[in-house]
């Protein structure tokens, strides 16, 4: 004996309940055309968004329809990791970066690129941008962009305080930290990055210009000698004693590193070639026209690391052919120059680079003034970049040296202690 | 013969009880077809060292184990799990009953007020965690701002590298996040309690304190373990606000559970190892759930004990 | 009086404090980037702008091939979340009322090892469930997406309706047994309606776990138009910027439907249930 008005609500319930039922069953699964593929990018990123510009070109050169799914940033690893471990065959063409590559390839998780993609682009490439996409002497994925980092600099701050021109080596970046420092209580020195992966990126590269590595060619920590346990204490004492970096750097992201440089906060910043249209926009800084870009300094060497995106393509797909055409096209002469010009990053293929630098269409790069000279400032960085360990450890390894850096900033552990103890930590991972 | 009995306890159960039964049925067919299988393979996996990268896995027992339990990092990070859910939670409970009690004052336009404290916790977590993450920054930050304007701190500092401010900041940004939940389910227990009691009580004189301990408190006991255990529960599981906060750091300083799984998982692919935290997880959240349990219906269950005892 | 003055300014001082950090995503939704940043922060925006919600609504810009849909993304949310709901608290509740008024010990078992299954994290779960997505053909659908999150919601609601229905006399249900009702319709008409306001509460926490979800969803869908809002929400975390604008502005608009739910929740459903409970 259910009154009328219960019966209508109990209708409406069920009704509704029906509806979203049927709602999620239909039109969710995707089928794919005989000839349509299916590309993972990371999402909002400049270098990869240009190029997806002039897609159709290429659907319409070669008849193959290209879906696009762009994975939050973030969250890259999880996505590729998954849908290529399931060998779904959701997607036929992957990004993934620098040290995703050794674990896919540990995994064999990746088709062989020689197979797919046209010897031609292969060899247009740099030979250790081919390196780093290769494990175990098979080239699974190639530099789709490279991001390396320079100092940035602000030159009206180092004309107040005296500085005639960027530091080259460390003591006179010290000394220009600190000078630019005591010029106001609102200025620091410098800004880096110092949060988990990104501090470590940071921590390496002063390893190496003191002039150690992170592991030798043996797979042993090799960072806890003189030189490396150097480069942790030049940037311990920079936030502890001489206090040129501010408090919040442990847990600086680049987001943060590029916002506070572009509000002022900070007279240099060691930061990627992405950073010049955030300068440069009014809305959000503070400092366009009062900058200038230097290489970073140099210590016993010069050296930086390679970071930026591969692409590649995974297990599970059902068009290899068809994906090796998009990387194929992806990789080529004419889209890399889209790609350098529009976006600002670096591309790992030679012909293409030898095109810009010659090319008079230098003087177009978007608004940046610095357009003439940049190409060939670029070239110099890529001569002086080192690689990080590619082994599938390096997560991990990662994961330690970003608590030791932690527990030397925060004064826990002196730097020595903090990389004996990092590398006890690697040695027995790295012997299992 | 002991099993026997059982099963004939059981069918003579069901067949005097087919209602309570259905009622139960689709829930533990759910469980069952979605839920047993990851958790019976979760069980398997952790007495192996699988590695997800070599695909190497090999039976080593309870191995896994032990070298979580005897190795002083995950030591602290069980301590961290433990101290971060104590505190929030008795910080959430306080804050929440107090605030339960006072919106259940006024008894015009309840829904509206329901759903006004809704409304907080309908934004994602992820923009909380970097929204918190933006106000605790040491230069532009919201926190720095209130700090240094009333004089408390002479120069910045750093909320989320600090070694002992580091834990207090994911605690105040997690009891922001969760309070209104607390209240939202306290002021759900507190609307249900029927009002005889009470009339009962202001006839016979009780001023409010009185009414309060010797009604309220002990009529929502059941709502209050409920939110207290749920929360405890979550608290312990919390990975989304410390793993984008302070991933852990400085320093294994905010390093928790789910944070350590994670790692264990997708940056060290050891899935073994991961799979055994998993279940180390599962009896510290017993354990919790036991204690909670003791405080709340402590001679309840000393009685029941006694009494199944001496069947 | 004055008592009922103070307990006014004390519930507004609650209010603003629970609301404190919802009001500053919204007026971070009408700033500049810069003035997001700017230090001393600023609460009322200077220059108040709508950009992002513009920006927002007419997404997907179809010269963009890399943004996300996210006013469909939030549509899949919402039904996702909406069946989930419904489902969640039938089963939940259905089996909470089971196990509050028989408690045999291997019901008190299988209650506690439901409770249980919730405490493995979901990054642990998350693999071997995928797997079994992917074995059934259901990968990239949202139904596994609802049926996952049923799974994880409904011991909540379970557990939650569970006390709700310890605070109702069994004296109740008995004199209604004795007039002739049946246990089904004792459940309906008497139990139910007299734990409207835990129904209520049941209800939208299940809702909100599932709207808010995020791994599953990111790892059980693969393709932009079938991704939910969380993982929308994600995009603007870039690699070297926090599309802040963007995402106050998104999240911002993402509450609607999780405020329209709760709304029709309790303005609807509970006095329905009640007036049911009247009449019958």
């Amino acid at each position: 004996m259910i009154s009328k008005v219960n019966f209508k609500k109990i209708m409406t319930l069920l009704g509704l309940l029906g509806m979203m039922v049927s709602l999620s069953v239909i039109g969710s699964s995707t089928s794919f055309a005989a000839k349509e593929i299916t590309y993972m990018v990371v999402g909002a990123a400049p270098f990869s968004d240009v190029v997806l510009e002039r897609l159709p070109e290429f659907e319409k050169q070669t008849g193959i329809k290209v879906k696009v799914v762009p994975v939050p940033h973030a969250h890259t690893f999880e996505k590729a990791i998954m849908e290529t471990i399931g060998r779904t065959g959701a997607y036929d063409v992957i990004q993934i970066d620098r040290p995703m590559v050794a674990p896919f390839g540990e995994m064999g998780l990746l088709l062989p690129l020689g197979k797919y993609v046209s010897d031609t682009v292969i060899n247009q490439f740099f030979d250790h941008h081919k390196k780093h996409g290769t494990f175990n002497g098979v080239l699974y994925a190639l530099p789709h962009s490279n991001d390396i980092r320079a100092l940035y600099y602000r030159t009206d701050l180092f004309a107040k305080a005296g500085i005639p021109g960027p530091p080259d080596t460390w003591e006179e970046w010290l000394d220009a930290s600190i000078k630019t420092n005591e010029l106001s209580p609102d200025v620091y020195g410098l800004l880096v990055a110092g949060f988990k992966g990104r501090g470590v990126w940071i921590l390496s590269d002063f390893v190496y210009q003191a002039g150690s590595q992170i592991l030798d060619e043996n797979n042993n920590p090799a960072f806890n000698d003189a030189k490396g346990t150097k480069g942790l204490k030049f940037f311990v004492d920079m936030y502890r004693k001489y206090k040129i970096l501010p408090p919040g750097t442990p847990d600086y992201i680049w987001q943060d590193t590029r916002m506070l440089f572009a509000k002022g906060v900070a007279a240099m910043v060691s930061e990627f070639n992405d950073i010049i249209p955030l300068l440069e926009d009014p809305t959000q800084s503070v400092v366009s026209g009062k900058y200038d870009l230097a290489l970073l300094p140099k210590d016993e060497r010069r050296g930086t690391n390679n970071g930026g995106w591969l692409v590649g393509i995974p297990v599970g797909t059902r068009n290899p052919k068809e994906a090796g055409k998009l990387i194929d096209w992806l990789l080529s002469v004419p889209i890399q120059k889209h790609m350098c010009y529009r976006s600002g990053t670096l591309s790992g293929n030679k012909a293409a680079l030898q095109k810009i630098v010659a090319e008079t269409e230098l003087t177009n790069i978007r608004t940046d003034p610095r357009s003439q000279g940049r190409w060939k400032f670029y070239q110099e960085i890529m001569l002086t970049t080192y690689e990080l360990p590619r082994t599938s450890a390096w997560p991990e390894i990662s994961d330690i040296l970003s608590e030791a850096l932690a527990a030397a900033l925060v004064g826990e552990k002196t730097p020595e202690q903090a990389f004996n103890d990092a590398a006890q930590e690697i040695k027995t991972l790295m012997g299992s | 013969m002991w099993m026997k009995e059982r099963l004939r306890d059981f069918t003579e159960d069901f067949r005097r009880n087919i209602f309570f039964y259905a009622m139960i049925t689709p829930a533990i067919a759910v469980i069952i077809i979605l839920y047993l299988y990851p958790v019976l393979k979760t069980i398997q996996v952790s007495l192996y060292n699988f590695n997800l990268l070599s695909g190497r896995s090999e039976y080593i027992a309870f191995a896994n184990y032990i070298n979580k339990f005897t190795s002083p990092k995950f030591q602290t990070v069980l301590f961290n799990s433990f101290y971060f859910t104590v505190v929030s939670v008795a910080i959430e409970t306080v804050l929440g009953l107090s605030c339960a009690l006072l919106l259940n004052y006024e008894l015009r336009g309840q829904w509206l007020m329901r759903i006004v404290i809704m409304i907080p916790i309908m934004v994602a977590p992820v923009i909380v965690a970097y929204e918190w993450k933006l106000m605790y920054n040491d230069q532009v930050g919201i926190i720095t701002y209130i700090f240094e304007s009333t004089g408390i701190i002479k120069e910045k500092i750093s909320w989320l590298s600090h070694p002992r401010l580091a834990m207090w900041s994911c605690i105040i940004a997690d009891v922001w996040y969760t309070t209104p939940f607390v209240i939202l389910i306290l002021l759900g227990g507190l609307q249900s309690l029927p009002r005889d009691p009470y009339e009962a009580a202001v006839i016979d004189g009780a001023n409010a304190l009185q009414r309060f301990t010797l009604i309220t408190l002990p009529l929502l006991k059941p709502v209050l373990m409920a939110a207290i255990l749920l929360k405890a529960m979550d608290a312990f599981k919390m990975f989304d606000l410390i793993y984008i906060l302070t991933y852990g750091g400085p320093s294994l300083k905010t390093e928790v559970v789910n944070v350590h799984t994670y790692k264990t998982v997708f940056r060290h692919f050891r899935f073994g190892e991961g799979a055994a935290i998993s279940i180390i997880t599962l009896f510290s959240l017993i354990f919790i759930a036991i204690v909670i349990m003791f405080i709340f219906k402590g001679n309840d269950i000393i009685q029941k004990i006694k009494g199944s005892l001496h069947l | 009086m004055a008592k009922r003055f103070l307990a006014y300014i004390a519930i507004a001082i609650i209010i603003a404090f629970i609301m404190f950090p919802f009001i500053w995503i919204i007026l971070t939704s009408l700033k500049f980037p810069v003035e997001i940043f700017s230090y001393p922060p600023t609460f009322i925006p200077r220059n108040p702008t709508l950009h992002a919600y513009k920006t927002i609504l007419s997404k997907p810009d179809p010269e963009k091939v890399t943004e996300m849909p996210i006013m469909a993304n939030l549509l899949n949310s919402s039904v996702v979340a909406m069946s989930t709901m419904f489902a969640s608290v039938t089963i939940g509740s259905c089996a909470a009322y089971g196990f509050a008024r028989h408690k045999t010990k291997l019901a008190i078992t299988i209650f506690v090892a439901i409770l249980l299954m919730r405490t493995i994290p979901r990054i642990t779960i998350v693999i071997p469930l995928y797997l079994m997505m992917r074995d059934v053909g259901l990968l990239n659908t949202k139904l596994a997406v609802i049926i996952t999150h049923i799974t994880v919601t409904f011991p909540i609601v379970m557990f939650l309706m569970y006390s709700f229905f310890q605070d109702v006399p069994v004296e109740l249900e008995e004199a209604a047994r004795v007039d002739g009702c049946s246990r089904l319709g004792t459940f309906l008409r008497i139990i139910l309606p007299l734990s409207a306001p835990g129904l209520a509460v049941a209800s939208i926490l299940a809702f909100l776990l599932s709207y808010n979800e995020f791994l599953f969803a990111l790892v059980l869908l693969s393709n932009a138009e079938t991704w939910t809002l969380p993982v929308a929400l994600g995009s603007f975390i870039q690699q070297y910027k926090i599309a802040w604008d963007f995402l106050s502005a998104a999240g911002t608009i993402a509450i609607i439907p999780a405020v329209a739910a709760a709304f029709y929740l309790q303005k609807y459903i509970i006095k329905g249930l009640a007036l049911g409970a009247v009449k019958g």
